[in-house]
């Protein structure tokens, strides 16, 4: 025990340290916070969706120049187990997502009001309202704009696929021989450069909507703020007696499905497989991080107030002993 | 600082870098996660957990030991010892960014998000091999002696 220190030299220290301590948490205060019922959200009715195909039409088409163009032959990988996934022999590939195919449409034989019926399922990224492909991403790669969208930057992300197993639909897709790790160590870290539905970021900043809204013959999909989407999924499932899928998925999306049918039987009916995803209730893969997260600020604090209130045991301790009276 | 301080701390620091460098997918890719029990370390929602948690007991020791020092101890600090610190605080506080970032509706701009990405990476590879090199310098006295 220091013995020149004072109540004075004590309670100077103690709210320097604590100043301190609540600097070190308000740091981050230039982080933004964004408010997610704001959040660009799009509702796909099932019931109206033929399967023609134009919104897949249309997102190709649009997003032909940001499709990958790997150079051939790849590097070789070590240790040689790493996989190559390679997709531009396959570009004209629809019925799954590719690198080339950031959207898909899925089917379902079901039985709505007793009568069998094939339901359509337009099928690409959900931009989670915490999008754990972008959280996880270890260099940044994968950003969340200020409207809720999240997408892949091509020239930074080194295709780890991180992000696809982070992915409750494990939608992001891998093309090896493009990006990044390229230019730095080819054989031995990276694989290329993971692609998605970027929600048409570019389209939205010019005022457009995303290519497959506005290509839909048959006005499957409307876009709007989260609350008011959630609203209008409500009063349309309860018209069609129907259910919503995106409300509660992963903590939230900022994609919302109406069907007539239920979800699980939806899932249980359609083809799963890589590059085809689920419609099963996913819990939220970022619960850990938001809950731990806000009280893990706090444990500066803890460790202050312990050290703190030892050595004021040990002042008291000690004055008692000098002053036994 | 006790010894059972000075080993939980190291203890801690230890798997607080093990699961830092599981964010990263290459344990499964360089076979570490294939050697029997390590498979955690290629699940990045379990090295995710662990890293929140050892960070916790990281910042709580932290906190605990500038406290004590500022209250009880406070000498000069050895040019290692101001090293240590200014990783400490580059490592902390590009860490509490990335807190802040992982929780919802928090908006950081892209760029932001990889420079804090790779100062925490940088931070923490620095910081360790200072720990590295001290103990290699501790060794070498120690020898000379």
């Amino acid at each position: 025990m220091n013995p020149t220190l004072s109540r004075r030299a004590f309670l100077k220290g103690g709210v320097a340290t604590a100043a301190t301590a609540v600097t070190a948490t308000a740091l981050p205060g230039t982080a933004e916070a964004a408010d997610p019922g704001g959040y660009l959200t799009t509702l796909l009715d099932l019931s109206k969706c033929v399967g023609c195909g134009e919104c897949v039409t249309a997102c190709r088409e649009t997003h032909e120049g940001d499709f990958p163009r790997p150079g051939k032959p790849f590097p070789s990988m070590i240790p040689n187990r790493v996989p190559v996934e390679d997709f531009s022999l396959a570009q004209e590939v629809e019925d799954r997502l590719t690198p080339y195919n950031w959207l898909t449409i899925q089917e379902a034989e079901v039985t709505v009001n007793g009568e069998n019926q094939t339901l359509y399922i337009p099928r690409r990224c959900m931009h989670c309202v915490n999008p754990p492909c972008v959280k996880l991403c270890p260099w940044g790669a994968a950003v969340q704009e200020k409207n809720g969208l999240s997408r892949i930057n091509d020239s930074l992300c080194l295709g780890g696929a991180k992000c696809r197993k982070a992915c409750p639909w494990h939608i992001p897709q891998r093309q090896t021989g493009v990006g990044l790790y390229l230019d730095i160590l080819p054989s031995l870290a990276g694989n290329g450069v993971m692609y998605k539905c970027d929600r048409c970021h570019q389209r939205l900043k010019k005022g457009e909507l995303p290519a497959c809204i506005d290509a839909c013959p048959e006005g499957v999909q409307s876009i709007g703020p989260r609350e008011e989407m959630i609203q209008k999924a409500k009063t349309l499932a309860k018209e069609i007696n129907g259910y919503i899928y995106g409300l509660e998925e992963n903590g939230g999306t900022n994609t919302l499905y109406v069907s007539p049918v239920p979800f699980d039987t939806l899932h249980n009916a359609m083809e799963k497989g890589p590059g085809l995803p689920d419609l099963a209730p996913h819990g939220n893969s970022m619960a850990m991080a938001e809950n731990v997260g806000a009280a893990m600020l706090l444990a500066p604090l803890a460790g202050f107030a312990a050290a703190a209130g030892r050595i004021f045991l040990k002042l008291k301790q000690t004055a008692k002993e000098e002053d036994p009276s | 600082m006790t010894p059972l301080f000075h080993t939980l701390f190291r203890v801690n620091m230890f798997f607080l870098a093990l699961s830092g460098v599981g964010h990263m997918p290459i344990f499964k890719r360089y076979y570490i996660a294939d050697i029997p029990g390590l498979g955690w370390l290629a699940e990045f929602q379990v090295t995710l957990t662990l890293h929140y948690l050892t960070a916790a007991l990281f910042l709580a020791m932290v906190a605990w030991i500038a406290t004590t020092w500022v209250l009880e101890h406070r000498k000069s600090l050895s040019r290692m010892a101001r090293v240590k610190i200014g990783l400490y605080i580059v490592v902390i506080t590009s860490g509490g960014f990335l807190v802040i970032k992982n929780l919802k509706g928090i908006y950081l701009p892209a760029a932001a998000i990889t420079a804090t990405d790779l100062t925490h990476l940088a931070g923490a590879l620095i910081m360790g091999l200072t720990a590295l090199a001290q103990i290699f310098h501790e060794k070498t006295t120690l020898l000379k002696q």
